[in-house]
């Protein structure tokens, strides 16, 4: 893991934080529970302590050290931690006491009770043992001190609870330090594995792939778009970035395509037109002679050199125009007249029916209508030509939101999935006599409108062509 | 990096810190070293105890007659300048064993207690109490308000309480009553209980443990005094004569000058404010001189007991 990696940043924070708690935290819980269980065990002894002197007193007053002894027997009996009790009278005279030989000298000087204190306590260390030593005043009515209890309560119970303590403590720290790393690692692999699939997909961006995108996260139970925090919305603002990069890169290439066409048509213009009237003037002064037998066979093919003639003005005419694409001259047109006047334009064919869906209450819309007219011709001779076998073109137009839509669906060919991305660019044609231009003319045409195209298509059963206009130049 | 390793570095010692501060903000207790080479047995008591020893037997519970009986010894010690410890025993039996080994140096004895204490002659009077102006008192028989009994002989056949056997009015009174029937107290009474006290003969009649018991006048007056009720539920159905009551007595360690200080200082506690606060606690109201002689009557009743064979001093058991 690098240092200067994401992962190193929030795993190592993490893991200090964590450590750094739960060290603090032992620490903590150490000393409260310590005092706790220290106070716990003086409190037992001062109440053992207390109970022994008010048991006693009766006893001590009667002298009665049989008795005295008894208490005190029950007393370490019944107290496993109890070192020692011994019962002192006025004059420090003892009374009774638990210790095998005899009370340490020692002991005696210890914890001295003041006649005006009722308790005492204080810890000694008694060969090598801890031991808190309470001396509780044996009082008659609170008003005469007749003695006082002594006991000591070994400190061995509390160091063995403050031994397991510390133990579970560090377990605790120990188990909390090994889930904070986990949980560092988790944590920080969910951040930087999206981090690093976007860099991939940036590099291969990068390398000219604009069909690359960022996948992450699952989409929604409905098929929605995929929902998810911060790095799944960055994705997907990626995803976006990609595709407007992608729209303005194909926007790039089509107008260097048409940079070129337009000074390679001006050449054409030039150079072919002017051979391509001369030839037309040969082929008419060649009609007007008559030919003798073979007249009609050559007839036939000067009309087919004729005709090449004038297909070859076509594409030199279509270069220029494409070259030559200017701004719009918007004015309030009907989009079904000039439908229609497209249409009537086409040669009828015999197997071809055009069917129409248009809406009467289309509003008129500002747009050029020459343009359009090409718009909608060009895209209804493309249907023509997609249908040379037959079928069925059906025209419709209508306003859905804020656009208006004209749409030309036919039963022809088809395109294949594959050339659907390219047929708008320029000299992309996927039939053996097409220029390429027809197409990419009418993209250009309608984007001038601020419009769009789609297109729909399954190979075999046709195309569906929707010109999609803003109602909005109309409406101002 | 440098800079989070940095701001890593401080928070871990700021933590350690913190930590450390709240580990130790409380300086831990010292313990002092206790060496257990030198040891000291429970007995003989040790050289600190010295000094005289008065001792008393409980009346009732040890508590109530220590704290009635602590002021007198704090102002003999007071008037006399001696070191006077008192000590409260079970019964009359055990001061008078505590005099007789000497464990004791002066005690208040009950009458009978003193009269008991064999050899006789031994002990010195050094006063006698004295209550209502008198130092008589009466041995009386007692039972419920609602009993039947209304004599001695009525008691026959059933529960009595008894004092200790060296009270005269607490056992010799019903044993000379017996006797002069022709029987003893176990043949007399079907059951017999030993109370200790005469405060708890009383409180036995009345709890109905007992039919009757005997008792010293005095200490039932007292009772009455204390617990007013007590005089609907405790009729007297017999009394003694006049017998005198108990002695503070010396015993025979007690040096003679010192008898005479205590003496005089018991003798004229009357004329001190000091002295009558502390009669009045003792229920007395003074101590008079007092001798051998005044004990007579007491000593009849006590004889049928010492007479009897295979009798001994209690404290000889």
């Amino acid at each position: 893991m690098k240092t200067d990696s994401v992962m190193f940043k929030l795993v190592v924070p993490v893991l200090a934080f964590v450590l750094l708690a739960g060290l603090a935290t032992d620490l903590v819980a150490q000393r409260l529970i310590g005092q706790s269980l220290d106070l716990a065990l003086r409190d037992k002894g001062s109440a053992i302590a207390r109970q022994i002197a008010v048991t006693s007193s009766r006893d001590l007053l009667l002298e009665d050290r049989k008795q005295l002894q008894r208490i005190l027997d029950d007393e370490k009996e019944s107290v496993s931690d109890l070192s020692y009790a011994f019962i002192l009278d006025e004059n420090d005279n003892i009374m009774a006491h638990t210790f095998e030989t005899g009370v340490p000298l020692q002991l005696l000087w210890e914890n001295n009770l003041p006649a005006a204190q009722e308790t005492g306590t204080q810890l000694l260390e008694i060969d090598g043992e801890l031991v808190y030593d309470f001396a509780v005043g044996i009082d008659v009515a609170g008003q005469y001190r007749i003695g006082t209890a002594r006991l000591g309560i070994s400190s061995g119970g509390l160091e063995a609870a403050q031994a397991s303590l510390r133990t579970s403590s560090a377990l605790i720290t120990v188990f909390l330090v090994l889930a904070g790393l986990m949980l560092a690692f988790l944590l920080s692999a969910s951040v930087v594995r999206p981090i690093r699939r976007l860099h991939r997909v940036s590099e291969q961006v990068a390398a000219g792939s604009y069909d690359s995108r960022f996948e992450w996260g699952q989409p929604d139970e409905t098929g929605g778009p995929v929902r998810g925090d911060e790095i799944v919305e960055l994705g997907q603002a990626f995803n976006h970035m990609l595709d407007q990069l992608r729209e303005v890169n194909a926007r790039l290439i089509r107008s260097e395509k048409l940079a070129t066409i337009g000074q390679l048509a001006s050449t054409i213009a030039h150079e072919i037109r002017n051979p391509l009237g001369v030839m037309k003037n040969v082929v008419y002064y060649l009609n007007m002679f008559d030919l003798g037998e073979q007249d009609a066979e050559i007839k036939e093919n000067l009309d087919i050199l004729a005709g090449e003639i004038d297909n070859s003005n076509k594409i030199v005419s279509d270069l220029l125009d494409f070259s030559r694409i200017k701004h719009p001259v918007l004015n309030p047109c009907s989009l079904n007249t000039i439908l229609e006047s497209a249409l009537d334009r086409i040669p009828p064919h015999d197997s071809i029916s055009v069917a129409r869906d248009l809406d009467p209450d289309l509003p008129l819309i500002e747009v050029d209508g020459a343009q359009m007219h090409q718009v909608f011709y060009n895209i209804a001779t493309n249907a023509f030509q997609a249908m040379e076998k037959g079928g069925t073109l059906t025209v419709a137009s209508r306003i859905r939101g804020a656009n208006a839509e004209i749409s030309f669906q036919d039963t022809g060919t088809g395109i294949a999935e594959e050339d659907l991305a390219r047929i708008f660019e320029p000299l992309f044609s996927s039939r053996a006599r097409g220029t390429g231009l027809g197409l990419a003319l009418v993209a250009s045409l309608v984007e001038g409108h601020r419009g769009r195209i789609e297109v729909s298509s399954r190979l075999g059963e046709g195309s569906t062509f929707t010109v999609i206009l803003p109602l909005e130049r109309s409406q101002a | 990096m440098r800079t989070i390793l940095d701001r890593l570095a401080i928070l871990l010692v700021v933590t350690v810190i913190l930590a450390a501060g709240l580990a130790g903000c409380e300086e831990a207790e010292k313990a002092r070293p206790v060496f257990t080479s030198q040891v000291v047995l429970t007995t003989p008591d040790s050289p600190r105890s010295q000094g005289l020893v008065f001792a008393v037997a409980s009346e009732s519970e040890p508590e109530d007659t220590y704290l009635a009986y602590r002021p007198l010894v704090e102002y003999l010690s007071a008037r006399t300048g001696l070191a006077i410890k008192l000590s409260v025993s079970k019964s009359n039996a055990g001061v008078q064993k505590m005099l007789k080994d000497g464990d004791a140096h002066l005690a208040r004895l009950s009458a009978g207690g003193y009269v008991s204490y064999l050899p006789a002659g031994e002990l010195e009077i050094l006063a006698k109490e004295s209550s209502a102006g008198s130092n008589c008192f009466q041995a009386v028989i007692i039972v419920r308000q609602d009993s039947p009994c209304g004599s001695f002989e009525h008691l026959k056949g059933k529960s009595f309480a008894l004092v200790d056997q060296v009270s005269i009015s607490g056992y010799s009174y019903p044993v000379w009553l017996a006797a002069d029937r022709g029987q003893s107290l176990e043949e007399y009474f079907s059951e017999l209980d030993y109370t200790g006290s005469h405060s708890m003969s009383i409180m036995a009649v009345y709890d109905g443990i007992a039919d009757g018991a005997c008792v010293a006048s005095y200490v039932l007056e007292s009772e009455i005094r204390s617990n007013p009720w007590l005089s609907d539920s405790i009729k007297v159905i017999a009394r003694s004569p006049e017998l005198t009551r108990g002695p503070i007595v010396a015993g025979p360690g007690l040096k003679a000058e010192w008898r005479e200080l205590i003496r005089d200082a018991l003798l004229a506690m009357g004329s001190s404010q000091q002295g009558r606060m502390v009669l009045q606690g003792l229920g007395l109201d003074g101590f008079s001189p007092g001798r051998e002689g005044d004990y007579d009557a007491n000593r009849e009743f006590a004889r049928p007991i010492n007479q009897q064979e295979g009798w001994r001093q209690p404290y000889e058991n």
